[in-house]
């Protein structure tokens, strides 16, 4: 079941609401909190019941895991928590990467029938992460271990299990006792809810919709692009991505507000910054902030005293890693590896260069960067990338438009014109829907606005099919 | 270190980041953060943190440093950690 969808917006949420409030009258936290996994196990096994059993094997497994590095002291703790990061990093691995490892051996060539097909589970690469978080901070003695069904309920939450934003323990469990507190604080929560649930079905249904209408064909017919043409079809799936993925997380987050949870924001407006540092704070904030706080900060403290070349050194290992958390391809690989490379050489140029270039051509250097780099998170092979890229610099017919007219044929502007156009102004300017939601406040402007992106998400909805997220696939 | 408020500490911090970030003339206040401070990068962050941790004889947890989201955090963690000495 999507958020975007007339199952889940009609039915699934408003039933979800109505039970976990009836539950919390007659019933109090705890009835709530049951009515919240039920939901939540029902959300997760819609797409694929099968998968059920994966989640339910990796929160046993680290329920205990969590139990035995508490109990545990010295040098056993930290055994139970090294067993917990191998068996949880194993078993994210042995589902992304073991068919692309045992498929690219030589000798199976011709035996390619020997790999077993192993089922990718919906999520695994976010509720594994937030579950080595959690063990971190068990070993840490940030937070104490759950009870199973708390753990069970923070690890499968609905809004958030499929694709994030990461979320912590120490934040998220408490609340679970909680939802929303008094009526009092309760109901502008839901409001603000609903209100940043629409514009992120907005956000997803028509504007990445409309990007996608031109990406898609871009990246799907390589003859006789210009440099022109391709730096537009890499542009717009960089909105395409941004409208998507923080389309997602608007109705992720206000999904959660709505049944009183307070999850972390995860996009703050990131294609107006003017650096590759800044764009790494504003976009998909909850894992850039796992990078930095669980990947980089160990590395770098494991090479001994800082210095500029170990945190470039650090940058650059712990951004490759990230790239190939997206999935088992060399694209992902060099995804990572560019931006490691960028962000490395930013803090350089920050540290030790005096010049400071002017804020226009910073932000347009760190757009074209990651519009570029983009190329290879969307390209389905190596050679499909290094074809766009040959096509981008190259000079012969930089300027031609005949691939784009071509593409027209099958292009409805009146349609896809319209909310392209408001994609690009509210990516650039004014408010982003995060500031929107946090600055909410009940009114006439903000009702008619909700109710209009509602209704135009429902005409698109209603008119073409429902775009799977991007982000759903890692 | 007797007499741990939110000023004193915010008061104690202003050296340590001055130092970190290399620059003299910085103020921070609780709600700077690395997103509206010059010079706070991922790297002068592990340096600041380290600096903080000497001078309050605290040490603060990996799980610690992701929800510290501005100098406000810091001060209010450094005070419950002191407290818990």
């Amino acid at each position: 079941m999507l958020f975007n969808s007339f199952s889940y917006i009609l039915l699934f949420l408003p039933a979800v609401l109505i039970i976990v409030a009836v539950a919390k009258r007659r019933g109090g936290p705890i009835a709530a909190q049951v009515a919240i996994l039920i939901a939540s196990i029902i959300f997760y096994a819609w797409f694929r019941w099968t998968n059920l059993v994966f989640l339910a094997a990796s929160v046993l497994a680290n329920w205990y895991l969590a139990k035995r590095i508490a109990g545990a002291k010295d040098e056993t703790r930290k055994r139970w928590l090294q067993a917990g990061l191998i068996a949880n990093i194993a078993y994210l691995c042995t589902f992304k990467y073991v068919n692309f490892l045992l498929g690219s051996l030589p000798f199976m060539h011709g035996h390619e029938h020997l790999i077993p097909d192993l089922e990718f589970p919906l999520g695994i690469s976010f509720f594994t992460l937030t579950q080595i978080m959690y063990l971190v901070d068990c070993y840490e003695r940030v937070v104490k271990p759950s009870s199973l069904f708390d753990h069970a309920t923070f690890v499968s939450f609905f809004p958030y299990v499929i694709s994030g934003p990461l979320a912590t323990v120490k934040r998220t469990r408490k609340q679970f006792r909680n939802f929303g507190g008094t009526p009092g604080a309760y109901a502008p929560m839901i409001a603000r809810g609903i209100y940043l649930f629409s514009l992120g079905l907005f956000k997803k249904t028509v504007c990445a919709t409309a990007f996608s209408q031109i990406a898609d064909y871009g990246f799907n017919n390589a003859v006789h692009r210009s440099s022109l043409e391709t730096f537009i079809y890499s542009a717009t799936y960089c909105f395409q991505l941004y409208f998507d993925f923080s389309g997602y997380s608007d109705m992720a987050i206000g999904t959660a507000d709505m049944l009183g949870i307070t999850i972390p924001r995860n996009f703050d407006a990131p294609l107006r910054s003017k650096s590759i540092i800044e764009y790494w704070r504003r976009w998909h904030v909850s894992l850039s902030s796992f990078i930095t706080t669980y990947l980089y900060t160990p590395i770098l403290r494991s090479f001994g005293k800082a210095s500029l070349p170990k945190a470039m050194l650090a940058t650059f290992l712990a951004m490759t890693i990230a790239g190939l958390w997206h999935g088992p391809s060399w694209n992902f690989v060099i995804f990572g590896v560019l931006h490691g490379v960028a962000l490395a050489l930013n803090s350089a140029w920050t540290k030790k260069s005096p010049i400071r270039l002017p804020g226009w051509f910073s932000w347009l250097l760190t757009f074209c960067f990651v519009d570029i780099a983009f190329i290879f998170f969307r390209s389905p092979t190596l050679a499909a990338a290094m074809q766009m890229l040959h096509d981008l610099f190259s000079v012969h017919h930089a300027l031609s438009t005949s691939n784009l007219t071509a593409m027209r044929a099958n292009f409805s502007w009146p349609i896809f014109g319209p909310p392209i156009a408001v994609g690009v102004a509210t990516a650039f300017f004014g408010e982003s829907s995060e500031q929107m939601a946090q600055e909410f406040t009940p009114t006439w402007k903000t009702t008619i606005l909700s109710g209009a992106a509602l209704t135009v998400a429902a005409v698109f909805m209603n008119s073409q099919i429902s775009a799977t997220f991007i982000y759903f696939k890692f | 270190m007797p007499d741990l408020s939110p000023d004193t500490v915010l008061q104690d911090l202003q050296p340590i980041f001055q130092e970190a970030l290399n620059d003299q003339q910085i103020v921070v206040t609780r709600v700077s953060s690395a997103f509206n401070t010059p010079n706070w990068d991922s790297l002068a962050h592990i340096d600041l943190i380290e600096m903080v941790e000497l001078h309050f004889k605290v040490k603060f947890a990996l799980g610690e440093l992701h929800e510290m989201k501005n100098v406000g955090d810091m001060v209010d963690m450094i005070i419950e950690k002191k407290e818990d000495d």
